[in-house]
């Protein structure tokens, strides 16, 4: 998608993530001692590492972005250059991610801006995920970079 | 267990070093493979073209500083809520060799009005290299108890 595709207001639907107790404990185990301490109390149910819940609907992110770029590929549409992401703002989680819990993440455009590089454009999204009791666990706003089509250069 | 580390533990200004973790290209790749599969952080080859080789994804060196504060304070200190990230800035690509540490700095206190029994604490957190370059910022508060205090006084 290039930035003259993008519509203000538009939501897109990234998909799912299963919380499991192992992925839980694996996450814990590389970046979150907290969680492998709560395990050793007998602590249940385990709550995710919000930078897991955070991790896990990028990965969404990326995957619906993938299959938007080959659904492009193969009606021959030039491919967008990637941008990197500079960052978040505002990131809340009221609710925890337990185990067992299923999160759904989708991400809304909340406004578009050209830049002074003819090539980029800027455009401002809110990152939510809910879960399976439609309770927020996870929302952020980002600004991203992302190509304008080669036509306005 | 060492003493927890309370509201009065982390004094206005105070910037303070710690941590230490070495980046593998192994572990950036497996990192990006669970959460963030773009070719910059997952095929050295593409990574060459588009980003002067492989680099770690954001959310992995967020990832990376979760550990080294939960390792240096946050497993001590008298959390009550983490109450949100403010911005987090992905600054400088963090590549296969580098070496992390944290500098933290105590940005804001505020206690609560409502509640005498704790307050909110502001960090600023730089995740520095092993050349000084500062990769990533994050802003976010903790909620801490209060230093309990003894009676008689």
């Amino acid at each position: 998608m290039f930035y003259e595709d993008v519509r203000v207001g538009q939501s897109l639907a990234l998909g799912e993530a299963a919380f499991s107790r192992e992925a839980i404990l694996a996450f814990g185990r590389q970046f979150d001692p907290r969680i492998v301490a709560q395990a050793a109390e007998g602590r249940a149910p385990l709550a995710a590492s919000v930078l897991h819940v955070a991790a896990a609907g990028m990965r969404q992110l990326v995957d619906a972005r993938s299959s938007l770029r080959a659904t492009m590929a193969e009606r021959g549409e030039t491919l967008p250059q990637l941008g990197v992401s500079p960052g978040f703002k505002g990131m809340r989680w009221p609710y925890p991610v337990y185990e067992g819990d299923i999160v759904s993440y989708s991400m809304e455009t909340v406004s578009k801006r050209e830049t002074s590089k003819p090539k980029w454009g800027l455009i401002a999204n809110s990152f939510r995920g809910v879960n399976q009791r439609q309770e927020e666990v996870l929302v952020f706003s980002s600004v991203v970079l992302i190509a304008r089509r080669a036509e306005n250069m | 267990m060492p003493d927890p580390l309370y509201f009065e533990d982390f004094p206005l200004g105070a910037v303070i070093e710690y941590g230490g973790v070495d980046v593998s290209a192994d572990e950036i790749v497996a990192f990006a493979r669970d959460f963030d599969p773009q070719p910059f952080h997952t095929d050295e080859e593409a990574a060459r073209a588009a980003t002067g080789g492989l680099i770690a994804s954001g959310w992995h060196t967020s990832a990376l500083l979760l550990r080294m504060n939960c390792e240096a304070f946050m497993m001590r200190a008298a959390i009550l809520e983490e109450a949100g990230v403010e911005e987090v800035r992905w600054e400088r690509p963090v590549r296969p060799g580098d070496r992390l540490h944290v500098r933290r700095h105590t940005l804001a206190k505020r206690p609560r009005e409502d509640r005498l029994s704790d307050g909110e604490v502001e960090f600023l957190y730089e995740v520095v290299n092993q050349d000084g370059v500062v990769a990533m910022t994050q802003r976010s508060w903790l909620l801490l108890k209060h230093r309990p205090q003894p009676f008689g006084n």
